[in-house]
């Protein structure tokens, strides 16, 4: 079971830590730096570079958090991206190929979630997660997998071993399915 | 001028290529051109990117090392003075300068240049007329050459705005994220050679705009100019100078 983001909550870590409170910053860790990691994994394939990586994001989020605007980005979009775009420039430096599969779950331990908190983040998730309803897994994952990468064409083709031209053809078709599910919003 | 129209079948999938960081080189040019001149197009890449959010949202989370956190402390370095510092920067308004600098340092790759540019941010008094944008004559006519983009994002890589410029005939067009507020509007910067900021004038509403840049400012739109957003005062824009904090920079290139 995934345990939930407290949104709400979250934002309001994050203007406490851009005001320089550093146990702000160790609640925003505690409570994220599970699925912030399980996203380093999938970038970097790399148990100690993901590592390395969350490690580099942290630092970026203590050091960008005095920007932060809640009314401009959700925490958990301005967290992901910053942690998303550490491994990506990992990946980009190192131009490993090594492949990850899909990690075993596991739970961390969460804060119980305040009720407008929870409401918020279902509605979101909800409708993010009807785009993918009714695709093949493998389709489904294909198209998980190019967002929390971020590589371009030719870096997950090498990746991956396929040409681009294979590539493009595959996201394409993955991605005229979830726009179906886009016009039944 | 326009880049061509697509079927919204295509559109889609240009859409979510650009979001996800697939495209490269030519092709990413191509559609952040597009991302500046066709709205339609850009609400469909901001739908990517939030749907793309909620979907990292949902990995299942992976033990961390317990060392990991000491090792983050130990590199912040933290310490009682240096969290007062942050803290003296965070809330004192007359520290607009520092954050100014602090925020384009961490917004661009240009940062040794940006940094030492903004430390006299301050000092300028320069200013800058907003010509209103042109009505029926379209941007590019004969003799067209191509135009120069930026794609000014926020830390966390949300688009804030695009921008395509074009050098024959001095208008800018963009496609702007919705910072409005009552009071409270995005103003657009350009930094001259020495770093100091220009004024390109207050940007009043959301989505797509054009306006036409004044022959004084086209001299700073070259190649590899450094643009800037801030969230100004409406009621005394253009301003002298930028008193909000920078929100986010981008280089003008050439396609």
């Amino acid at each position: 079971m995934v345990e939930p983001i407290s949104e709400v909550g979250l934002s309001a870590l994050l203007v406490s830590v851009g005001r320089g409170d550093c146990d702000a910053l160790q609640q925003v860790y505690q409570l994220t730096s599970g699925r912030l990691f399980a996203l380093c994994l999938r970038v970097t394939g790399n148990r100690s570079a993901a590592e390395d990586v969350l490690q580099e994001a942290f630092i970026k989020i203590w050091n960008r958090a005095p920007a932060f605007d809640p009314e401009l980005k959700t925490s958990w979009s301005w967290l992901s991206t910053i942690t998303r775009n550490s491994a990506i420039d990992w990946y980009r430096a190192h131009h490993r190929r090594q492949f990850v599969g899909d990690y075993a779950i596991s739970s961390i331990e969460d804060e119980a979630e305040p009720v407008l908190d929870r409401i918020i983040r279902e509605e979101r998730e909800n409708r993010a997660a009807a785009l993918l309803q009714d695709l093949p897994p493998e389709q489904r994952d294909e198209i998980q997998s190019i967002f929390y990468m971020g590589l371009t064409y030719s870096e997950l083709a090498a990746r991956e071993g396929v040409p681009v031209a294979t590539l493009k053809s595959r996201i394409r078709r993955a991605v005229l399915a979830v726009r179906k599910n886009f016009d039944h919003e | 001028m326009n880049e061509p129209v697509l079927p919204p079948a295509e559109l889609q999938v240009l859409a979510a290529e650009f979001a996800s960081g697939l495209l490269e080189g030519a092709d990413r040019a191509s559609a952040m051109k597009r991302l500046a001149e066709d709205a339609v197009f850009a609400d469909m890449v901001s739908v990517w990117q939030e749907n793309a959010a909620q979907w990292t949202a949902q990995l299942a989370p992976e033990p961390v090392p317990e060392t990991l956190w000491p090792r983050v402390q130990a590199a912040l370095g933290h310490s009682p003075a240096i969290a007062a510092a942050r803290s003296e920067v965070a809330n004192d308004g007359l520290a607009n300068g520092r954050a100014w600098r602090m925020t384009a340092f961490f917004a661009m790759a240009a940062t040794v240049v940006l940094a030492v540019a903004l430390g006299v941010v301050l000092a300028s008094a320069s200013r800058t007329a907003l010509v209103p944008p042109p009505t029926a004559q379209p941007p590019m006519i004969a003799e067209a050459r191509p135009p120069n983009i930026a794609q000014i994002s926020d830390d966390s890589g949300a688009t804030l705005l695009s921008a395509a410029y074009y050098p024959q005939d001095g208008t800018l067009t963009m496609n702007v994220a919705d910072l409005q507020s009552a009071d409270m509007a995005p103003e657009l910067w350009v930094l001259d050679k020495q770093g100091v900021p220009h004024s390109l004038g207050l940007l009043d509403n959301s989505g797509s705009l054009t306006i036409r840049i004044s022959k004084e400012m086209r001299e700073l739109l070259v190649n590899e100019a450094i643009l800037a957003i801030t969230i100004e005062d409406r009621a005394t824009a253009p301003h002298a100078a930028p008193t909000g904090k920078i929100i986010g920079t981008a280089k003008l290139s050439e396609i």
